[in-house]
């Protein structure tokens, strides 16, 4: 983290709006982008991305400063998709893979995230949640445990059977060789 | 390149990919709602609400134990009326009809009047004293001084003052009273005393008498008036027919309370409100290993139900009661409610299982580890018998007729019953058993609880109780296939009759 983070950071435990605004502008590019990992519906996730940052503003005074900061942030965000969620809005995710993806390994070193991203969003869910929680959003298995409100095992095998599904699917794809 | 690499290149991706947002927008709905109080929780103001009419009801029935101390001072002025009647009587004498017998025959109706019960001898003495000074008046002075603490009775104190110089007056014809009654005995065997000038004076101190009683007249409706400012919140017809039976003799009084009881037993019933939450864990053990997980979305719908508890409180210090008893209590709430069923089923050989779900029949092929997820909106009926053996702190604010009450403590529980789900979606119900929400048996439970309430004594001895009380509930019921955890919220209002002893 950097003397700048911790400074805001700081400033936003004070209270001090300069601080939570200068917070905000700096990631709230990176909570959207967590957030559309979670909800494909552009007004929803700016819905959902602005309760995220009041619930990251009211409780931050609980985030330890030894912590990854985007980490913390991320998993408020993701809470709070699901929290959107059990109000019963949708936010669904595409279902359609990438209409060409060519079979290289050069190919597919050239992916870039939407494209990946797509590729994920066809394994269903909640396997495909526990994978992007885990793999990009760095959420441990107990994490994952809470938001989902599943057991962690389950976690395990929700993520062990994504490996699977997405290995089946790049198979398919040719897109391993 | 393999999923290994994939997954490190999503996310060294994830990590630096950013969205396009419009900060400015999204700061200003930020910021307005961080400028906005937070709202609070309906059900903390309902709860807020509970507490608040405890309080207010405890406060009343405080300002009504205060308002007693103002009777004691109205007891009194009735006393002084009486003392008035003697000056009528000494009237009489004035009038020309003096005689001994006369004199003496008032003074034993003063005795009649003021204390029926007591010793001529004291009471020829208090007649005494009222002539040389007015006891009755000091009585009532000192009466009054024992609330002076109380600010808003300051004005009736120099009432009490000013009748108090009006009295003296009257010690001065006292005098002449005295000596009339002295001198009016015939000492010279049938020589009548002279009695004309006796006669104005004590009509002028029968004037000033009846002023007095007209004061006296206007310090009983200002010290009823004072009653009611002590006690704004009160019902005031209410605390005017308790104080009609405060005013009774003792002997006579409906509401005589017993001196410092040590235990007090009750009855109590009344109707609980409640609501539940409810996640459940299911573990199948054996070699072909399953484990179910439930989650329920939803909290359920509040429901009445009945309680009834016998309950004994034992003074383990002035105002504070240990309680404790049985209670009985029929828990019944329906939870409509989205279920997620997450079933794994684990394979330690190589078999071929048919896993039966909500969805149909999936099979399980090879070792390894097959997760079926599904979700179903159900409606679920509980009705269920509770046992529980509370234990609580009582403080009382105890008073001759009203006795507010707080306490707290805990409850441990038993309960007995089972709960019923039917699907609400279209499947076919399935075999429910497979639900571990279904396998509720016999469980230990443990809450939290608070009550406040009041008392009022209606005989020696007997009290009505009102209460209103709120109880948070953990249950864990454990069966061997499944752990569910329940909490319950509820509300308790419950009306009983005790007896202290």
């Amino acid at each position: 983290m950097t003397k700048q983070d911790i400074d805001i950071i700081r400033g936003c435990k004070k209270n001090e709006r300069s601080s939570q605004k200068q917070l905000l502008d700096k990631y709230a590019g990176y909570l959207m982008a967590v957030v559309r990992r979670y909800c494909n519906d552009n007004v929803v996730a700016q819905d959902i991305l602005q309760e995220a940052w009041i619930q990251i503003f009211r409780s931050i005074d609980r985030y330890e400063e030894k912590g990854l900061l985007k980490g913390w942030m991320a998993k408020i965000a993701i809470s709070m998709c699901y929290k959107q969620h059990r109000k019963n809005t949708r936010i669904d995710l595409p279902d359609h893979l990438p209409e060409s993806i060519d079979g290289s390994p050069d190919a597919l070193d050239q992916l870039q995230y939407d494209d990946l991203m797509k590729i994920v969003n066809t394994i269903d869910r909640p396997r495909r949640d526990v994978f992007v929680m885990n793999i990009i959003d760095g959420l441990n298995h107990k994490e994952i445990s809470k938001v989902l409100g599943i057991q962690e095992s389950t976690s395990r095998a929700h993520l062990s059977n994504a490996r699977k599904e997405l290995r089946k699917l790049l198979t398919a794809s040719t897109l391993i060789l | 390149m393999d999923i290994n690499n994939i997954e490190n290149k999503l996310s060294s991706l994830g990590q630096r990919h950013e969205e396009q947002v419009d900060t400015g927008a999204l700061w200003s709905g930020v910021s307005r709602e961080l400028d906005r109080k937070k709202k609070r929780p309906l059900f903390i103001w309902f709860f807020a609400g509970i507490v608040g009419v405890a309080l207010v009801g405890g406060l009343s029935a405080y300002g009504f134990v205060e308002v007693e101390d103002m009777t004691n001072v109205g007891h009194t002025l009735s006393q002084e009326s009486n003392l008035i009647k003697d000056e009528n009587v000494i009237k009489g004498i004035a009038g020309g009809s003096g005689s001994q017998q006369s004199l003496q025959s008032g003074t034993m109706e003063s005795k009649s009047t003021v204390h029926e019960d007591s010793n001529p001898d004291e009471e020829i003495q208090r007649i005494e004293d009222v002539q040389n000074g007015g006891t009755a008046i000091g009585q009532v002075i000192e009466n009054a001084s024992r609330v002076t603490n109380r600010p808003n009775i300051a004005s009736s104190l120099s009432i009490l003052t000013n009748k108090d110089k009006l009295m003296s007056d009257v010690d001065d014809r006292g005098t002449l009273h005295k000596s009339h009654q002295t001198s009016g005995i015939p000492n010279d065997g049938g020589q009548s005393p002279n009695t004309s000038g006796v006669s104005e004076d004590l009509s002028k101190t029968v004037t000033q008498n009846e002023n007095v009683a007209e004061d006296e007249m206007d310090m009983k409706a200002r010290l009823k008036q004072l009653n009611y400012n002590l006690n704004p919140l009160a019902l005031q017809i209410d605390l005017f027919e308790l104080q009609k039976i405060d005013l009774l003799p003792p002997q006579k009084s409906l509401v005589q309370s017993i001196n410092d009881p040590k235990w007090r037993i009750g009855i109590h019933g009344g109707l609980v409100l409640n609501s539940m939450n409810l996640s459940a864990v299911s573990v199948h053990g054996g070699v072909a290993e399953s484990t179910s997980y439930l989650k329920r979305k939803s909290s359920a719908s509040p429901l009445a139900s009945w309680e009834l508890d016998l309950e004994m409180g034992y003074k383990v210090a002035s105002q504070i009661y240990l309680v404790s008893g049985l209670q009985v209590r029929n828990i019944s709430s329906q939870s409509l409610s989205e279920l997620v069923m997450t079933e794994e089923v684990l394979r330690d050989g190589v078999v071929v299982e048919q896993v039966i779900g909500p969805d149909g029949v999936e099979d399980v092929l090879g070792q390894g580890r097959v997760t079926i997820e599904t979700s179903s909106t159900r409606l679920r009926i509980s009705n269920y018998r509770e046992l529980s053996i509370p234990l609580y702190i009582e403080y009382v604010q105890e008073g001759s007729i009203l006795s507010p009450f707080v306490g707290a403590g805990v409850d441990y529980s038993l309960l007995l019953g089972r709960s019923g789900l039917i699907h609400l979606n279209g499947l076919e119900e399935y075999n429910i058993s497979d639900d571990p929400s279904d396998l509720m048996s016999n469980s230990l439970g443990l809450s939290l609880g608070a009550y406040g309430g009041v008392r009022l004594r209606i005989s020696s001895g007997t009290l009505l109780n009102c209460r209103i009380g709120i109880r948070k509930e953990l249950f864990s019921h454990f069966n061997t296939q499944s752990t569910i955890s329940e909490k319950y919220n509820m509300v308790r209002l419950q009306l009983g009759i005790e007896h202290q002893f």
